[in-house]
């Protein structure tokens, strides 16, 4: 049906590109002792890129039965948009002989997050444990008249949380897991740590508004860093719409920072060998030693920019600070007196994509002659992107992979300021 | 899919002792012309078809969703989900009443505008935003069409149909002088059709302009608790995530939010009453039906301060049995529905602006907001400021960045200390398990005696 579209399209005077995604979608929720859902999505979508009057039209379609429907629609389009003649179609062929395939166990999956209810046996406290796995099967094909391109991957992703109520206070902390197949122990080790983070909570204050030297977890980095991932891309720069526009090859960050994408480094659960246009991808600096190195370009934009495509077409694949030498614990250590924040919400709305401001709730812990004080809630970490990585002072090992687009190691920062309602 | 496919599809859900099954279908086109650069830079169109199959046994719930209309594959998965139960067969030989169909009232079909005409508006409001400003760097306009149809047929009987526009404009201007840069946004939208652009943007325009050279050169805020007045409109966001994501019976239902068990009780100040109306015309999220079949309704959730309903969808009102709100809703067919908020907002009162600003020695004045996010079990929530100004001696002062403000559902409600008459409506999604979907959230200005706002010490 492909390639009939392809061709058809072609007696039209439409050079076509289909991008034909597949994915099957387990997702498994349990409370305490009970399942809750079970569900099953089996999605296929067709994303069309069709050059046509010398513009570029996308499309997306469920089902690519209605192929004159189809054409009229991309006719239509490519009549009235003013877009450059800037894109092509992809000039690559890849097959991937060897994804990694596992046989999920749905049945044992849904036993191990039934087995989280212990942990509410053990403490009377605790209130609720809620626990999700998803296991994502995944298969990407780019056709085009004279080039395919096919690939696939398989991951897990889970997350649970403990609830637990004191005195008619309820305090709630979380986990999250990542991996090609599950894991239930790295989920209890996890818990462990979150349920003794968790006791500590009742006893939370918040503190002044100041600057403090802080220690930001990999889980807040990763946070953080992945939602201003768009600052790096050349369309944002071009548009006037990052900071980093006017920056190539200047110094921005810290020298200890470097930042990479390594879509194709089999150290991380899962690679990307093509991006959506069907280009190539490979592993790269976007920052070394602070110093603004390159642009993520998709195909338009690497014509604009006259740049060659870096195979970011909507996407970043595996994308992290490179980590550092020093373990959680000697950062700790490092920071002596000061802040560490564990815990942020608020991201969607609390980052502005334009300027870099970061202003999020976050939860952590008060550290005194290098050791942890007290538990802190009720607080906010009140800075910028610039300042923020401007002021790393050192960057940990613990570098932990959190999906396939980010991963992250902690950094000791100096000089951040904390809001609190203490005097 | 026809009706006697349905039924056997249904009968077969319920042939191994499920006693809820449900089919949802759903046909939908999405539309969205995106002008950047002063330039029709796109025209994103996606289309899609699919079903979602639903079965239950008391609260377990079983879900498989599929993107075809072929029967022999949709009987597969049928006969899949069914495996899950295991018990006494409770229901059998369902048959659907004849379908009911209801449509939102729509005035200009998305058919009856020319793409033509549509890149002519959106190129005369590019122009008319630039000339506004020299420091106006980019100017980024999104109008998105949504043209949806679901059909919902149930184990009892039911078989509804809905006809469903959404259209929404997006304004988003840049600002830019030498090294600094802010961004103003404002963005209308309803269940209706491209009557939309026929709203008259001046104020709006006005608002714009002001916020984001204001914001160009704002000031670090002050970062420490202090009384806050929200805007109308876009403030509700503090009602929304203080108390409304903790009345879903997804989380009252299982004990999983701060308001479980709290019926009856005195929750917030007198001069709290929202409401939850899936029933008004034009708003942006408002539904005949919900998606599981029943109608949407006004739901009057806090009566002056007392809490007295919560937003109860089927399945979870089997554990409370408070009686189903037509308050389950989903992103689309790859989703579950569950229990979610329509168009919520708080009553307006009698309170002036002016005695508000004069009441306040130092605190904010937030005048646009963002979106927030909140831990409904513990109360916990936050949400953005995108545009402020601070308050000093009764008087507005400067402008300052924005900054989020944080606070528990149990002590901010209790803090609502004055409410003004100026009710004012906003669209927005929301993001929740069963996926995003359109939801308006309105409130006059409104003061709050102390939240915690983030940002510099002031030194005192």
């Amino acid at each position: 049906m492909v390639n009939k579209l392809i061709k058809e399209a072609k007696k039209n005077g439409i050079n076509l590109e289909v991008l034909t995604s597949i994915k099957n979608i387990a997702t498994i929720e349990v409370l305490n002792d009970n399942l809750r859902k079970f569900y099953i999505d089996n999605n296929k979508t067709y994303t069309l890129k069709a050059i046509y009057n010398e513009k570029k039209i996308v499309l997306s379609y469920k089902s690519i039965k209605d192929i004159d429907g189809i054409i009229t629609n991309i006719k239509n389009i490519g009549c009235i948009i003013d877009n450059d003649n800037l894109d092509r179609l992809c000039e690559n062929d890849y097959q991937n002989n060897d994804i990694r395939k596992i046989e999920y166990d749905y049945n044992k999956i849904k036993k191990d997050l039934l087995s989280l209810n212990s942990y509410k046996e053990k403490y009377p406290d605790i209130l609720n444990v809620n626990s999700i796995a998803q296991v994502e099967i995944s298969q990407t094909i780019i056709d085009n008249e004279n080039h395919h391109l096919e690939d696939g991957y398989s991951c897990v992703e889970a997350y649970a949380s403990a609830s637990m109520s004191k005195n008619g206070v309820v305090k709630t902390r979380d986990v999250s897991y990542y991996g090609l197949d599950f894991d239930i122990d790295v989920i209890k080790r996890k818990m462990d740590e979150a349920i003794k983070d968790l006791e500590l909570e009742f006893s939370a204050t918040s503190i002044s508004t100041n600057k403090y030297t802080v220690l930001l977890t990999n889980k807040v980095v990763n946070s953080i860093l992945k939602t201003m991932a768009d600052m790096f891309l050349e369309k944002n720069i071009f548009m006037n719409l990052s900071l980093l526009k006017g920056k190539l090859g200047k110094k921005v960050f810290s020298d200890k920072i470097t930042i990479l994408e390594e879509p194709v480094n089999p150290k991380f659960i899962v690679n990307k060998y093509f991006d959506r246009e069907g280009t190539l991808t490979y592993n790269k600096e976007i920052v070394k030693d602070g110093v603004f190195k390159l642009s993520l370009n998709n195909l338009e934009y690497a014509y604009k920019s006259n740049t060659k495509p870096t195979g970011n077409s909507n996407q970043l694949v595996n994308y992290h600070i490179k980590e550092g030498k020093c373990s959680f614990e000697e950062l700790v250590s490092k920071l002596n007196n000061g802040v560490i924040i564990d815990d942020v919400e608020g991201l969607h709305a609390g980052i502005n994509h334009i300027t870099g401001d970061i202003s999020l709730q976050a939860k952590g812990k008060m550290v005194k002659d290098g050791k942890i004080v007290k538990s802190l809630n009720m607080i906010i970490l009140s800075t910028n992107i610039n300042e923020l990585l401007n002021n790393v002072i050192e960057v940990g090992s613990d570098l932990e992979e959190f999906d396939m687009v980010s991963s992250s190691p902690s950094l000791l920062v100096d000089n951040i300021t904390i809001s609190g309602s203490e005097e | 899919m026809d009706k006697s496919f349905k039924e056997r599809i249904l009968n077969n859900m319920l042939s191994t002792g499920a006693d809820f099954a449900e089919i949802y279908e759903e046909k939908e086109t999405y539309k969205r012309y995106t002008y950047i650069d002063s330039k029709l830079d796109g025209i994103g169109f996606i289309q899609s078809e699919g079903y979602g199959l639903r079965i239950a046994k008391d609260s377990e719930v079983y879900y498989a969703s599929i993107a075809t209309d072929d029967k022999e594959e949709i009987l597969k998965l049928s006969n899949e989900l069914k495996k899950n139960v295991n018990s006494k067969v409770l229901y059998k030989d369902i048959i659907l009443g004849d379908e009911k169909k209801y449509n939102n009232k729509i005035v200009i079909k998305y058919d009856e505008y020319s793409e033509d005409k549509i890149k002519d508006y959106l190129k005369k409001l590019d122009s008319r935003i630039r000339k506004l400003d020299k420091r106006i760097v980019q100017v980024e306009l999104i109008l998105v069409e949504y043209d949806k149809n679901v059909n919902i047929s149930n184990y009892m009987s039911i078989n509804r149909s809905e006809k469903r526009y959404n259209t929404r404009m997006y304004v988003d201007v840049t600002f830019k002088d030498e090294d600094k840069s802010a961004k103003s946004s404002f963005q209308w939208g309803s269940n209706a059709g491209l009557e939309l652009l026929d709203k008259n943007i001046d104020k709006e325009l006005d608002n714009m302009l002001k916020f984001g050279l204001d914001k160009l050169y704002a000031s670090k805020c002050i970062g420490k608790e202090m009384p806050v007045i929200l805007g109308p409109g876009f403030g509700a966001v503090i009602f929304h995530e203080a108390c409304g994501h903790a009345m879903e019976a997804e989380a009252t239902a299982n004990n999983q939010s701060v308001l479980a068990g709290k019926i009856g009780e005195k929750i917030a100040s007198e001069k709290v009453t929202i409401i939850d109306d899936g029933t008004i015309d034009g708003l942006w999220g408002s539904t005949k039906i919900d998606d599981e079949g029943n109608y949407t309704q006004k739901n009057v959730l806090i009566e002056k301060g007392v809490l007295v309903s919560y937003l109860n969808d089927e399945i979870n009102d089997r554990k409370l049995k408070m009686g189903i709100t037509g308050s389950s809703r989903r992103q689309d067919y790859h989703y579950a529905p569950v229990s979610r908020m329509n168009n919520t907002y708080l009553l307006p009162s009698d309170d002036s602006i002016d005695d508000m600003i004069k009441s306040i020695d130092f605190g904010l004045y937030a005048m646009e907001l963002g979106g927030g996010s909140v831990n409904p079990e513990t109360g916990d929530f936050n949400f953005a400021c995108n545009t402020a100004y601070m308050i000093r001696d009764g008087k507005i002062a400067e402008c300052v960045k924005g900054a989020s403000l944080i606070g528990n559902t149990l002590s901010i409600l209790k803090n609502v200390e004055m409410v003004s008459s100026d009710l004012e409506y906003s669209p927005g999604f929301c993001g929740a398990s069963s996926g995003s979907i359109p939801v308006t959230i309105g409130e006059p200005t409104i003061k709050v005696s102390s939240i915690l706002v983030g940002g510099e010490d002031d030194g005192k």
